[in-house]
């Protein structure tokens, strides 16, 4: 009995890991991927050094420090005091008076989708402060404009600059230099607003 | 609900606000290098010109009838649109941009407070007071349904601008009455499969079982299904990022050296790359393609193009434009006068990518943020500020011919609108 018992179970001769210190691995790979691994002619070498390198990047650290976007700049407001000059005396200031900031960009442009930049050249403007050279800041949302404002109309086929003034039942096109004359606009004119000037761009020249 | 808010011949609209007298007055714009009309207004397809004509062959028709010709200028469209879209979001919390002229927004919960046909009326009149650009809105369940709205919208003035598809009844009948190879993810193939299949109406494809579609259509054309029977199912950024992404030109004059048509293509490789950065995805493949000039029968005839697969999926430029460059070694033939070449970047992945142990790059996420890093600098201070150097100087031949292109209007300030007063 106890020698057929000895057949069945225990140790096999040579099965199992071979001795030694180093490991045996198998793994799967997609079919491309092996191809190209058996295209090497070193392969343990190239694995051991995939393994490595793969490793290594684990924990590795950037040597040349923080990449930043550039587009992460923050922009720069024109901080505002609104502090009084008073001689001699220094004011402290709450921190709830201390500074506003001016955005300016929304401060000329309320609605930046509507606004316009218009380069203006000529001098019909010269007494509404418009220069030759200035750049005008047009809302195109306000097609109503006062006689007071000034308007870029379309007369035509052409642009211009003028206010736009209704007398009588009778509209103008009328310049700020008394040396231009007021223009009649009639019904047979293809005639329509562009857009209102809100704010004019001017650069102090010395 | 769904709404799509689609601007009416955007280009032409772009350059009538900019350019005086143009009201109702036919005006086309010509693809990069003046070659081919891309947009075009009524008054110019009244006259006969179609989208996809070679202007050269209709000169007589765009003199008898003075039609005022534009080059594209993308960057004065692209700043355009931005207007356009942000309006469009200030309006509607969640929206969708399809493409520069289409933007998608999401209505759901505006019944309630609104009357979702005034609201996009008001929209639509908001838009053509503060840009100028007329726009067609398409408002129903789904964002196929809508797109076939907006170009009811388009072409019926009753509409007001804006066409709503919210009944059963207004489905089925703009189901029979729309062109089948005119809806939304539809394409050729799809279009002459459906032919074949005996379907003639996208109503008679809507009504058809589902288990048909199932046995004749993959994915795509199972959602189209869905979508025209008032099921939504078709994401956006989803079929965005699907697509492929091609740059391709025709150059302003022919080129025969290895290095112009190396420089043209690592050139395309950037401009495709800084997409795909942009949107998040990587490429898992390269094409390239090279093309002589067709309409000249009398030089020699040679079009040859070849793909590369990456090992992994890639955003890196110098990466891609190396196996760009591998491709034009490949298909260049020497004696060739070539009129365009392109890039395309496919297999486009997105988000996580499956690492590689044996990757032949082991610092792929500096790469990609080196790359990145060029892509803020070229956006702070112009487009190629920084390149690579195979991309080639400014006064390449290659660049691209436009005469009659407008300044940019809208982001240099060189190039402002100027009123003489």
């Amino acid at each position: 009995m106890e020698e057929t018992k000895k057949q069945h179970g225990g140790r096999r001769e040579g099965a199992g890991r071979p001795k030694g210190d180093s490991k045996l691995y198998s793994f799967r790979c997609p079919g491309d991927l092996a191809k190209e691994l058996d295209a090497k002619t070193d392969r343990t070498g190239f694995i051991r050094y995939s393994l490595r390198k793969a490793l290594l990047n684990e924990k590795k650290d950037p040597d040349f420090g923080q990449v930043t976007r550039a587009s992460a700049i923050r922009p720069m407001h024109l901080p505002y005091f609104d502090v009084r000059v008073v001689a001699g005396f220094p004011v402290p200031l709450d921190n709830d008076e201390r500074s506003q900031d001016i955005e300016l960009l929304s401060m000329l442009c309320p609605h930046p989708e509507a606004s316009y930049l218009i380069r203006v050249t000529g001098d019909s403007m010269i007494d509404a402060g418009i220069l030759s050279g200035d750049i005008v800041i047009v809302d195109k949302s306000n097609r109503n404009p006062s006689p007071k404002e000034i308007a870029v109309c379309e007369l035509n086929g052409e642009y211009t600059l003028k206010r736009f003034v209704e007398e009588n039942g009778q509209a103008w096109l009328v310049p700020a230099n008394p040396d231009y004359p007021k223009f009649p606009v009639t019904k047979d004119d293809d005639f329509s607003i562009w857009g209102t000037v809100t704010f004019i761009i001017h650069k102090a020249r010395d | 609900m769904w709404a799509v808010i689609d601007a009416n011949s955007y280009f032409c609209s772009v350059e009538k606000v900019f350019h005086p007298g143009l009201g109702g007055k036919p005006v086309v714009v010509l693809s990069s290098n003046d070659g081919i009309i891309v947009a075009l207004t009524p008054e110019a397809k009244a006259l006969g010109l179609h989208r996809g004509d070679p202007i050269f062959k209709f000169r007589s028709i765009v003199e008898r009838n003075h039609v005022n010709v534009f080059s594209t200028n993308m960057m004065l469209y692209a700043a355009m649109s931005k207007r356009v879209q942000n309006i469009i979001r200030k309006s509607v919390d969640y929206c969708e941009s399809y493409s520069i002229d289409e933007i998608f927004a999401d209505l759901s919960g505006f019944d309630r407070n609104f009357d979702i046909e005034d609201y996009m009326r008001g929209v639509a009149r908001k838009i053509k007071l503060w840009t100028d650009i007329p726009v067609s809105v398409g408002v129903a369940p789904t964002k196929t349904l809508a797109k076939m709205g907006s170009k009811f919208a388009k072409n019926y003035p009753g509409y007001r601008s804006v066409c709503m598809i919210d009944s059963e009844a207004k489905r089925r009948k703009a189901l029979e009455l729309f062109e089948l190879d005119d809806v939304w993810g539809i394409g050729r193939r799809t279009y002459e499969k459906l032919l074949s299949l005996g379907v003639r109406t996208p109503l008679e494809f809507a009504d058809k079982p589902g288990d048909w579609v199932h046995r004749h259509f993959t994915k795509p054309g199972v959602q189209t299904w869905k979508e025209l029977n008032g099921c939504p199912c078709v994401d956006t950024p989803e079929v965005l990022k699907r697509q492929s992404i091609t740059t391709s030109r025709s150059f302003g004059e022919m080129i025969s050296t290895i290095e112009q048509v190396k420089a043209s293509v690592a050139s395309f490789v950037a401009s495709c790359a800084n997409k795909l950065r942009g949107q998040g995805s990587k490429a898992g493949a390269v094409s390239v393609f090279l093309c002589s000039n067709f309409f000249r029968e009398d030089l020699p005839q040679y079009f040859n193009m070849a793909s590369y697969s990456f090992p992994v999926a890639t955003a890196d430029t110098i990466e891609i434009t190396r196996a760009a460059m591998a491709i034009v070694d490949e298909i260049y033939r020497p004696g060739i006068k070539y009129k365009k070449s392109g890039v395309i970047l496919g297999d486009i992945v997105n988000g996580g990518v499956q690492q590689n142990l044996f990757d032949p790059i082991d610092n792929r996420e500096e790469r990609l943020e080196l790359s990145r890093a060029l892509d803020c600098l070229n956006q702070k201070y112009g487009l190629k500020t920084v390149r690579l150097a195979v991309e080639g100087g400014n006064s390449e031949e290659w660049k691209v011919k436009s005469e009659h292109r407008s300044p940019n209007f809208l982001t240099d300030i060189n190039d402002l609108l100027t009123v003489r007063i």
